[in-house]
């Protein structure tokens, strides 16, 4: 044994010896899943490629293989010393990110979806989730009563803050779009917002299981906010909405952080925004610079949030066909079947859509906070 | 000295069908291992990760070594741990110094992991109930049961993926880069079992059970006593594996899904195997998986893919296990064929 | 004279480990005929039969089949061409019933379709009516009584066309009634023309069912016998072999107090019939107290219970203690020392070297007061006990298992010596041994005897007895069929007594 480890010893040290490459290079690095869920990573990989392509670099990408390597991975990275920029992509980095940067205090560290721990080297990345999460609420909602369903629902990741902010918009949006609708449509029923936390962002099987759940149980407007997971609410809505002989909803699923409507176009009706990659592009030119870190927050005012507009549908389903993603028919199909979808709501949904999102603009409604346990508590007792 | 040249013929047989693996993926496998050990090996820090990485790995195949030395099969070491972790983590919601904090939580973690190895050792002794399956069945009752802890009574206010972190006054002091003062924990009890098994008379009771029980019963050898000894001591260090996992390594929390504490308890057996049941050689055992596994995971981050790494590993540790697990399985087997008078 | 249907020539057997168990054996069964196989434990039965039926290789010899030699390499192959054994345990699979048994593995058995089952039931059915051997077809074996499932090994037999049939002891499961059962139908299977071979060490038995007999004393054939020309007495005297050893070894001696009573004991045996049907004796001080008979009539039993490691009831003491409740270490620390029968499965444990094994079940005096194992001063202890007793061993690090029997069984003696007993249980104390190490060890007993240890002899080697007991007590069936002082011993009376025939004059 001990003549193996000596062997050991000895190739590691001549491997160490290899030179290093200068430094042209950023990383990204995914915190439980990769590329592929069609939202929140590849909305990071999207920036990290322009700014890559933009500003002459090579872009490399890494997935953790469990939580124990973070910080191992971390300073594997840093230490050498090849990359401009390392981009921790999700929330699960909140111990790991902040120890490696103060380990290695040279090396330039993004977080996106967490914040920058007033540590030089740092940049966060955060967003109000709040504000797309609540105009889907709203969009939810009257969607939800315009076919006389006693809740709107919601599958969820983990128990994270950038979730919880989603969570609490979408169940303020639900109850502001119901007031809304008794003042300008008529007597309404209150409506329940049922959100499922299926604990992680790489399970589309229990994202299919908890959105059946949820539409057994009345919710016919999905919101996903679970990364990878709720690809599986998708195809639970499209399943029940074929099963009852419909090609477009109800049920109706929403998105999140893409424009995901082409992935089931008909059953899709909207996506609450997070331009991921405006922030990593944003990431990737300040680390370029010699500004310190700092937070950047992106909200409906720097369109950084927001509810996918018909241009952001067709530029996903570009993006889609250029990615080789097997589309469900021609895009202008696929875009036809999507516009089709949101004609055949009715037409005041989008009025009060547009009359909420020009307040949310104007600063006249305040979005409840959610950063903590203590508050996503607070707004589920007051929006049950 | 024939054991060590075994292991040494395994390993090679190993790391060359893995190579033979990766060179059917169409990738350098020699360039891919010398990632490997420079990720494990390369430097100082590096080091440090590969050995925090191996310390739990000691205690939970010790716990495997010391029921095999009493003719057991004992998987339970997965549950143990976890029950272990999370009542380490516990002790934090009370405020004590530091140090006595440590001496706490580690006493309390050792009497949970004695307590759920109890009812294995009960059910096999009273009723005969086969410690395999009953350490299963308890896995996942510590399983849903720690998750259930974690998710809805530890779990951070501010960051919900993990728990509260332990308390300072009840971390083991770092030492260098990931490495902590926990090594002592796993070396004692390393230490303190190989001891009992070849220099205590209790220990050379269990491995007489171990090696033929029929004869240690006609010797006026207790074999239930030998047993519950055994699956107790397992207990203990299986739950200081999920103690030191915790209090000993960053980030001084359980993740929410349970991910850092992962499969601690399962790969203490290869482990085992890989040491051949000996104290001593599972501290070595521990060491050569902990640069698998480190070296591992940079692999990684060189872009080769994670299944691909994981084939390897597989392939290197089923070979290194081999021998031990064969000797395992063809003493059972002479056991059960000579039940059976022809 | 009529062409033998299989006849085993000049058969030599040698075990890998050196073991002797056949030497130029001869052996014929005709067409029709039922043939007794007699001998005593050991005599090499059941190896000769394993050889003709497949089990094992003969190392030297030939079998001729039908009047051409073959070589079966495996059960399988004796099968098929006509050779099946029914085993003392049965090859019967417990949950699934007589019919699923009988198909199992017969020619392109694997799925027992319908159609296939009826036809198999009806050739079942048809055997049942012609042997007379009937059985319930539609039970898991599990349920059935021993005497049945007897009977569906031989219709399994039978179904697969086997022209020579091989009983392993078969009486040796079952009650009298159904002996009387089973022996009418192997004259039946004899008329119709199969032939039989029945392996036994019961006299009566060989005269009640057989035609001719042949006779295995320590592997060789000593006698083939038509049986209508042969008598108990003759059988007898065969298959002990003659008295040799003149008793001038022992010189006679005083009986001490009495060290072991034993007062009516019965221990439970398998299928709830009793392995030891209440006896009772006493061992003086100074005697070697001797129990000879056939194995398996309850001496392994008797002798596990008396260690404590089988429950019973009765009464039975050692120097006036009662034994009732103790476990094995107890009962040792009475002053009993135990030299098991089988020292590989319960006297050493082979991976431990010397030393270790120097002090299982005496490692107290090797402790220091928190429990640790004193090692330097065990193996002192170690190293006297193998000069002592003259083993040969590499070293006292190697391990048991590199040791010769004889050397194992001298550092087994030893050992148990070492604990300066007051009764020492030797049970086939020199069963495969060589013959110096069966000398010394026969030597030994006689100058601990001497010495006034109350020996109790547990022996199935009638040369052993004679030379060593004071008194023999001969076990049948789990009880005492006689107790004889060493005067009147005699070999016809103890063929007799083993063979399960009263004797007038010896004591019940």
């Amino acid at each position: 044994m001990r003549k193996v480890v000596l062997a050991l010893v000895v190739l590691g040290v001549l491997g160490l010896a290899l030179p290093g490459l200068a430094a042209k290079k950023i990383c990204l690095y995914f915190d439980q899943t990769g590329p592929g869920d069609l939202s929140f990573n590849d909305m990071a990989m999207l920036g990290a490629q322009r700014a890559a392509q933009d500003f002459g670099l090579e872009l490399y990408y890494t997935t953790a293989a469990s939580p124990l390597e973070f910080l191992s991975d971390l300073a594997s990275l840093a230490e050498t010393g090849e990359y401009v920029l390392i981009v921790g992509v999700g929330f699960l980095l909140f111990d790991a990110l902040p120890e490696a940067a103060r380990l290695y205090p040279q090396q330039k560290f993004a977080f996106v979806d967490g914040p920058n721990f007033g540590l030089p080297n740092v940049i966060g990345l955060l967003f109000k989730e709040q504000e797309g999460g609540a105009l889907a609420g709203v969009v939810a909602a009257l969607v939800a009563l315009a076919y006389g369903d006693p809740a709107v629902g919601a599958v969820a990741g983990m128990e994270i803050p950038p979730v919880w902010r989603y969570e609490a918009g979408y169940r303020f949006g639900a109850y502001w779009a119901v007031d809304w609708y008794r003042r300008n449509v008529g007597p309404a029923p209150d409506l329940r917002v049922l959100v499922t936390y299926v604990g992680r962002f790489d399970d589309p099987a229990g994202g299919k299981v908890a959105a059946e759940a949820l539409i057994r149980a009345g919710a016919r407007n999905i919101l996903g906010i679970a990364g990878g997971t709720h690809l599986g609410a998708f195809d639970a809505a499209e399943e029940a909405g074929r099963a009852a002989g419909r090609t477009y909803g109800p049920p109706f699923a929403y998105g999140a952080d893409a424009a995901q409507e082409y992935i089931k176009p008909g059953f899709i009706l909207g996506s609450a925004r997070k331009r991921v990659d405006t922030a990593v592009y944003e990431a990737v030119r300040w680390a370029l610079g010699t500004e310190p870190g700092f937070n950047l927050v992106l909200g409906i005012a720097q369109e950084g949030t927001g509810f996918s507009t018909e241009e952001d549908i067709r530029t996903f389903v570009d993006l889609a066909v250029k990615a080789g993603y097997p589309l469900a028919g021609t895009p202008e199909e696929v875009i036809n079947a999507i516009l089709g979808a949101r004609r055949s709501v009715p037409e005041y949904v989008w009025r009060a859509l547009a009359e909420f999102e020009e307040l949310l603009r104007a600063g006249k409604i305040e979005l409840p906070a959610a950063d903590t346990a203590e508050q996503i508590a607070e707004v589920r007792a007051r929006y049950p | 000295m024939r054991a060590i040249l075994e292991s040494l013929l395994a390993l090679a047989l190993g790391v060359l069908v893995g190579a033979a693996v990766m060179a059917a993926w169409g990738r350098d496998p020699w360039g891919a291992y010398g990632a490997l050990l420079q990720g494990a090996l390369g430097n100082l820090r590096a080091l440090t990760s590969t050995l925090s990485r191996s310390l739990p790995l000691v205690l939970t195949a010790l716990t495997f070594a010391v029921a095999a030395r009493a003719g057991m099969f004992n998987i339970g070491a997965q549950g143990q741990m976890l029950v272990g972790a999370v009542v380490a983590l516990s002790t934090g919601l009370f405020t004590l110094p530091a140090g006595l904090h440590l001496g706490v939580a580690l006493a309390l973690a050792g009497l949970a992991g004695a307590l759920w190895a109890l009812p294995v050792a009960l059910l096999k002794l009273v009723r005969g109930v086969n410690e395999v399956i009953s350490t299963i069945m308890l896995n996942w009752v510590a399983h849903w049961l720690t998750l259930y802890l974690v998710v809805q009574k530890l779990s951070d206010r501010v960051v919900g993926q993990r728990t509260f972190l332990a308390p300072a006054s009840m971390r083991f002091p770092p030492l260098y880069g990931e490495l902590t003062w926990s090594w002592t924990v796993s070396v004692g009890v390393a230490l303190f079992l190989f001891w009992f098994l070849w220099y205590h008379r209790q220990g050379y009771e269990v491995r007489a059970v171990g090696l033929n029980p029929k004869a240690a019963r006609a010797a006026g050898i207790s074999v239930p006593r030998a047993m519950l000894v055994a699956l107790l001591l397992g207990g203990i260090s299986a739950a200081w594996a999920g103690a030191i996992q915790v209090l000993g390594r960053f980030p001084y929390a359980i993740t929410s899904d349970l991910a850092n504490l992962g499969n601690l308890g399962f790969d203490g057996i290869a482990v085992a195997l890989i040491g051949r049941n000996h104290p001593l050689g599972i501290l070595g055992g521990a060491f050569f998986f902990g640069v698998l596994a480190t070296g591992a995971a940079r692999m990684g981050l060189r872009g080769i893919p994670l299944e691909m790494i994981q084939i390897v590993q597989g392939v290197i540790v089923v070979a290194m296990a081999a021998p031990e697990a064969l000797r395992l399985l063809r003493r059972v087997r002479r056991r059960t064929t000579a039940e059976v008078p022809v | 004279m009529t062409q033998a249907l299989l006849s085993a020539e000049k058969i030599t057997k040698v075990y890998p480990d050196g073991t002797v168990a056949l030497t130029d054996v001869d052996f014929a069964v005709r067409p029709g005929e039922v043939h007794g196989l007699l001998g005593e434990n050991g005599a090499g039965k059941t190896t000769l039969t394993k050889i003709i039926s497949g089990l094992l290789p003969p190392t030297a010899g030939r079998i001729v089949w039908r009047g051409k030699p073959v070589q079966f390499s495996s059960p399988r192959e004796a099968l098929k061409a006509g050779i099946g054994m029914v085993h003392q345990h049965f090859a019967l699979v417990g949950p699934f019933t007589g019919l699923e048994n009988i198909a199992l593995g017969a020619e392109g058995g694997r799925i027992l379709s319908a159609v296939r089952a009826a036809a198999i039931r009806r050739r079942v059915e048809e055997l049942m009516a012609a042997s007379g051997l009937q059985a319930p077809l539609d039970v898991p074996v599990e349920e059935l009584p021993v005497g049945v499932q007897q009977r569906l090994e031989i219709l399994k037999m039978l179904f697969r066309d086997v022209e020579l049939l091989i009983l392993d002891e078969p009486t040796a499961v079952l009650t009298p009634q159904e002996v009387d059962e089973l022996f009418p139908i192997l004259r039946r299977l004899a008329a119709q023309g199969k032939s039989v071979v029945f392996i036994t060490h019961k006299l009566r038995e060989i005269l009640a069912v057989t035609d001719r007999v042949t006779v295995l004393r320590r592997g060789r054939t000593v006698a083939v016998r038509d049986t209508p020309d042969t008598t108990v007495e003759e059988l007898a005297q065969l298959m002990v072999g003659e008295a040799v050893v003149a008793k001038v070894r022992r010189a006679p001696r005083p009986p001490g107090p009495v060290v072991l009573r034993v007062q009516d004991l019965r221990v439970p045996g398998a299928q709830g019939r009793p392995a030891v049907d209440g006896v009772s004796f006493e061992v003086r001080s100074g005697e070697i107290f001797a129990i000879a008979g056939v194995q398996g009539n309850g001496q392994s039993e008797l002798v596990e219970a008396l260690v404590g490691l089988r429950p019973w009831t009765g009464e039975a003491e050692l120097l006036g203690r009662s034994l009732r409740g103790k476990g094995p270490a107890q009962i040792a620390a009475l002053g009993l020392a135990h030299i098991p029968e089988d020292r590989h499965a319960l006297g050493l444990i082979l991976e431990f070297n010397v030393v270790e094994n120097a002090v299982l079940g005496r490692i107290r005096p090797f402790l220091d007061p928190l429990g640790g194992v004193r090692w330097r001063r065990a193996t002192h202890f170690a190293q006297d006990l193998l000069t002592k007793f003259s083993v040969q061993a590499r070293g006292v690090r190697a391990p048991a298992r590199s040791l010769s029997g004889g050397n194992q069984q001298k550092l087994l003696v030893g050992r148990e010596l070492s604990k300066t007993p007051k009764l020492l249980i030797a049970n086939q104390p020199t069963r495969g041994l060589d013959v110096a190490a069966t000398r010394y060890i026969r030597d030994l007993l006689l100058r601990l005897r001497d010495e006034g240890l109350a020996i109790l002899l547990v022996s199935a080697d009638l040369d052993e007895i004679v030379e060593l007991a004071d008194r023999v007590a001969v076990m049948y069936r789990g009880t005492f069929t006689g107790v004889l002082p060493a005067e009147e011993l005699d070999w016809e009376k103890l063929g007799l007594l083993m063979g399960g025939v009263a004797v007038q004059g010896a004591r019940e």
